[in-house]
């Protein structure tokens, strides 16, 4: 800066800083309130975004349970094949039921 | 809290930050100012209009030198915009004083005038406007001729004749008050 430093230096009137102070005010509650906005528009935004981001993780999951469910339900249905296919007196009688046993099947 | 600080908290409308702001720097704003526009009215006009920029500005202070000298920056503009609005009380040096500007003089103050520094404020407060204008933007600054003609809108020539002149004048302030 300047060598003349204290030629420019002037103490100014009195109340100047208050009167400055008042004139500021208004400006000053305007930016504190954008302030606020930005920071609960910022709060908002973060929140529907985790909210979204949990739907989709749910639904996502209930699919994949849902696949496994299927999974399980078609192991199930072999299994149960099985025992059907294991009990004997059932398979006589179906076979009966549907004329294909031979005598000497019997 | 450095300045840096203060005008990011400002532009967050920090009334605290803001006002520990005007404190500190508002000798320097109302005192550049008053040496500009010479009237304690306007000065304190420029000065409230100044700081008014300074708050909505500084949202968007990008720190490329010092915040003092930003907000000084602003006062001088803020200065030379009222007598532009206004127009300047008196003329451009004429032609005929070109034979001073055609001599490479280097202006200097004098020792002596540093010493006086209430006398010399006395002194640039009573030059015609144009000269007052140049000098102080030239001291406040320590800028060259042609950066001071670009600032001013005339020519170097113009800006040396008004030099000389504004030092003739405080000189001579200087001797009638007994110096």
């Amino acid at each position: 800066m300047s060598k003349w430093n204290d030629f420019f230096d002037e103490q100014p009137p009195i109340h100047h800083a208050e009167k400055i102070m008042q004139a500021a005010e208004p400006i000053l509650a305007q930016q504190a309130r954008m302030r606020r906005r930005k920071f609960l528009l910022g709060w908002v935004g973060a929140s529907f975004a985790a909210g979204l981001a949990s739907v989709f993780g749910l639904i996502f999951y209930q699919r994949k349970q849902a696949e496994n469910f299927q999974l399980v339900e078609f192991i199930d249905l072999e299994e149960s094949d099985l025992a059907i296919a294991s009990d004997q007196d059932f398979d006589i009688e179906l076979l009966n039921d549907l004329d294909l046993l031979e005598e000497e099947d019997v | 809290m450095d300045d840096l600080e203060l005008i990011k908290k400002v532009g967050q409308g920090d009334r605290r930050a803001f006002e520990l702001l005007v404190r500190t720097y508002q000798k320097n704003v109302y005192g550049l100012a008053l040496r500009i526009l010479g009237s304690a009215m306007l000065a304190e006009e420029v000065a409230q209009e100044t700081w008014l920029r300074v708050i909505t500005a500084a949202p968007t202070f990008e720190p490329r030198g010092s915040v003092k000298s930003w907000i000084l920056t602003i006062t001088k503009n803020q200065s030379l915009n009222v007598i532009q609005k206004r127009g300047w009380e008196d003329a451009l040096p004429s032609d005929a004083e070109e034979k001073i500007a055609s001599q490479e003089q280097q202006l200097e103050f004098q020792m002596e005038f540093e010493q006086n520094l209430e006398r010399l404020k006395v002194a640039v407060s009573r030059l015609p406007e144009r000269q007052r204008v140049a000098l102080v933007l030239w001291m406040h600054e320590e800028k060259s001729y042609s950066e001071l003609s670009q600032e001013l809108g005339i020519n170097v020539n113009a800006v040396k004749v008004l030099l000389f002149r504004a030092k003739e004048n405080i000189q001579k302030f200087m001797r009638e008050e007994g110096t």
